[in-house]
């Protein structure tokens, strides 16, 4: 027993100090200074005076990591993901399908797959619907026949389909401004030229359904085609109706935003809801029919 | 806000919850939903199904359970759970585990009395 590591030679000393260095660094604030504290008490307990570098060692690997029982994230980390997770270049289609569509979390609202803020959760939604079961795939679209992407991305290919033959027939007859932005009655509070938003709506309409049908028919894994299939659905829905919208013309359209909220989501939730059906058909196939 | 003791205790449902569920499991197959009913029967767990299915997806990826539709007399088909070889061993061993700590914590508290 020693009163303090002073009374131990120097390579012990400095070898109970790097210990405690490397305890400090790894703990919070919070704890810090209390966990010290008895660890310094239990070296000097344990210790005598002339112990050795070695029996430092020995007693440091005795007690064991310092654990201090916080087996929960921190509020911090937790609002530090939530800050940086919907930013990650990385995965991002599958994590749209896993935020889009996770009918084993029961919270209906999960921090967003892309940007900031909160994204409906179409899987809790639907299982509260009771239109499938939380574990219906046991892991969400990974039973989803390729057949059901490729039905799928059918869907942004027919809204682009729309908004180019929309243009093909009707573009000459349109007039030469149209609306770019609404207010929130729904009525006009900014123009552009037709051709500008043209070229927008086909944007909108065109390349997602580009990026669709390259999905469904890649070898991706299948949680991240139903991502890229449903993130390309919702960008193409805005898109086609917004172009339908500008067609309308002035006055004000009270109907337009809210019908444009419930073709985004009866869009994406119903695309979700079939693949994820698929999938379920899928593995009852293989595990009841072919057994 | 949440009180030291609802923390702790809340930390203490969550480590023993692996085991209960593969505990349930250890009998016979079970589905999802029934799960969460056997689990229910035991309110001082506090298990929801938004704890319980989640769980399954995990253990089901570590290769603990596997699952299996099974067609339903009174109904659609079900997926039902069984325990799988490893499973069976993580049981064995987290059962052992548990009954030393839960029998030395007794034996502490105890010599409190």
């Amino acid at each position: 027993m020693i009163r303090s590591l002073d009374d131990l030679n120097p390579t012990a000393r400095a070898a109970a100090q790097k210990y405690l260095d490397a305890v400090a660094a790894d703990l919070d604030a919070e704890f810090r200074e209390p966990v010290l504290c008895d660890l310094r008490a239990h070296l000097n307990d344990h210790l005598a005076a002339d112990a050795t570098e070695a029996d430092v060692q020995a007693l440091i690997d005795e007690a064991g990591p310092v654990v201090t029982g916080q087996a929960e994230t921190s509020a911090s980390e937790t609002f530090k993901h939530r800050l940086t997770n919907g930013f990650r270049l990385t995965d991002a289609d599958a994590r749209v399908a896993s935020t889009w569509w996770n009918p084993t979390d029961d919270r209906l609202f999960l921090p967003r797959a892309l940007g900031w803020g909160w994204d409906l959760n179409f899987g809790a939604l639907a299982v509260r619907l009771g239109l499938i079961e939380p574990d219906a795939e046991s892991v969400p679209f990974s039973s989803t026949p390729d057949s059901a992407f490729k039905l799928a991305a059918a869907v942004p290919v027919a809204l682009a389909g729309a908004t180019v033959l929309h243009y093909a027939v009707r573009g000459r007859s349109l007039p030469s401004s149209l609306p770019a932005n609404w207010d929130v009655a729904g009525a006009p509070n900014r123009w552009t030229s037709k051709r500008q938003a043209m070229a927008t709506d086909l944007a909108t309409t065109v390349l997602p359904a580009a990026v669709a049908t390259w999905a469904a028919y890649s070898g991706r894994p299948r949680p991240n085609r139903a991502g890229a299939i449903a993130a390309s659905t919702a960008v193409a829905s805005v898109g086609a109706f917004v172009t339908l919208w500008r067609s309308l013309g002035g006055g004000r359209h009270p109907w337009a935003g809210p019908s444009m909220l419930g073709v985004l989501t009866g869009s994406i939730g119903g695309l979700l809801l079939g693949l994820a059906k698929a999938g379920r058909a899928a593995e009852i196939e293989r595990d009841v029919h072919h057994t | 806000m949440r009180t030291e003791h609802e923390a702790w205790a809340s930390q203490l449902r969550k480590g023993v919850l692996e085991l209960a569920v593969l505990g349930l499991l250890a009998g016979e197959p079970k589905y999802g939903s029934q799960l969460v009913d056997d689990l229910a029967t035991h309110p001082e767990l506090s298990i929801s199904a938004g704890t319980v299915y989640p769980l399954l997806a995990r253990l089901a990826k570590a290769g603990l359970v596997t699952s299996v539709w099974q067609e339903s007399p009174v109904g659609p088909p079900r997926k039902y759970y069984t325990l799988t070889e490893p499973g069976r061993r993580t049981l064995n061993a987290m059962t052992q585990a548990f009954r030393a700590v839960s029998a030395t914590v007794t034996t502490i508290l105890e010599g409190q009395r």
